[in-house]
């Protein structure tokens, strides 16, 4: 069945209709919360209140719109709202780079330890852009949206989308940058084990 | 191309949207501007790196708690959404002014006032402020209505114009709004 059926089914009260949609949007609205706040529970929370606003605010959903659209505006306003009303900016433990380098993670294998590197990577990067310029960022790689799309789903003109997107992109690249110019050496052998000896004779 | 306005270029070219003449120069400034080169090498790694990352997925079981949070919702917040329906609103709105007007023309008919339709717009604009402020006064309107309802004998035209306007007021606030309740999806 057409999406467009589910569409116009769950705004007329369709609530098996309802359900159909979360399951189909939950993977896009999820993902967008993760990439916008930075954490899982955060994400779980604005996903859950996203659908929620849905199905109180569907008459609101004007069909000729991208369903999708319409849905991933609702995500994006309020994980926006939500990092504008984070008045302290915290810095997460894996953030300290010293500590990972101490603490160790000795027993994951290699290929998942790259992987986790290079998602903690991505993170730190979208985590220094602000929030309207990491918006147009997750909308264009992590959906491949064009300009014109993300303009619907940001509320934005196409020049202004194009214009944070190269603004973000410069960001990006100069946090890079930044990154690989602290990175820590690789960590010497027996580093653990010595720091573990220090820290029991405190 | 200029280092400025390089940068502008570069995001175009990783989107695809850089025609050939501007790809041209854009290499031909990198080609001559270590600086720039750097920059947009940065860019491309950064891109590929975000290109690479998966779609983050929440946990099972997702759908379900949704349901919960939903159905766990004060009716009032759910029940009456702000729903959008102007042109309804607009002319439901109009109707049931109408009526109320017709209602105020034949209430002064029948008090034998002079039926002048600007009079009794400005009576009842003056004297909402002092109906509203007082009880005593809303008592007062309310008894003459009954008085009026049950004595004259026009009281079959004043009741219908009182139901009539009662109707249109309760059709305008159910065309202009629609109950939605979590409950309802709670028990499909």
């Amino acid at each position: 069945m057409e999406e467009r059926v589910w569409v116009e089914r769950a705004q007329h009260g369709d609530q098996a209709a309802f359900a159909r949609l979360v399951e189909v949007y939950q993977g896009p609205v999820y993902n967008l919360a993760y990439r916008m706040l930075g954490s899982a529970q955060d994400a779980e929370d604005a996903a859950q209140e996203t659908f929620l606003r849905a199905y109180v605010q569907f008459d609101t959903y004007q069909p000729e719109r991208r369903f999708a659209s319409w849905l991933l505006s609702i995500a994006a306003h309020y994980c926006i709202d939500q990092l504008r009303r984070r008045r302290f900016a915290w810095l997460p433990l894996d953030d300290l780079p010293f500590l990972a380098w101490i603490g160790g993670r000795e027993a994951e294998p290699e290929g998942a330890a790259l992987q986790r590197e290079e998602r903690d990577q991505v993170r730190q990067l979208l985590d220094h852009l602000p929030p309207n310029y990491r918006l147009v960022i997750v909308l264009r790689y992590w959906y491949d949206l064009s300009c014109q799309e993300i303009a619907d789903v940001a509320g934005l003109t196409e020049s202004a989308v194009k214009t944070r997107l190269y603004r973000a992109r410069e960001m990006l690249a100069q946090g890079l940058t930044a990154q690989a110019t602290t990175a820590l050496p690789a960590r010497p052998e027996g580093a653990i084990e010595e720091a573990r000896s220090v820290l029991s004779n405190c | 191309m200029s280092c400025r306005t390089v940068s502008a270029a570069m995001s175009l070219r990783l989107d695809g949207l850089l025609d050939e003449a501007a790809l041209a120069r854009l290499d031909a400034h990198l080609a001559s501007c270590p600086a720039c080169a750097a920059r947009w090498q940065a860019m491309q790694q950064v891109s590929t790196l975000l290109a690479a990352e998966p779609l983050a997925l929440p946990a099972p079981g997702f759908t379900e708690r949704v349901r919960q949070r939903l159905a766990a919702l004060p009716a009032r917040q759910v029940s009456w959404p702000l729903v959008v329906r102007p042109r309804v609103a607009v002319v439901a709105g109009l109707l049931a002014v109408a009526a109320l007007v017709a209602l105020a023309w034949s209430v002064a008919i029948l008090l034998g006032q002079p039926v002048s339709l600007a009079a009794i717009a400005l009576a009842g604009l003056k004297s909402l402020p002092t109906l509203a402020a007082t009880a005593a006064g809303l008592w007062r309107v309310g008894r003459l209505a009954v008085d009026l309802a049950l004595t004259t004998p026009s009281r079959l035209f004043l009741l219908m114009d009182c139901l009539l306007g009662l109707l249109l007021l309760t059709l305008w606030v159910r065309l202009i709004r629609r109950p939605v309740t979590g409950q309802v999806l709670m028990r499909n």
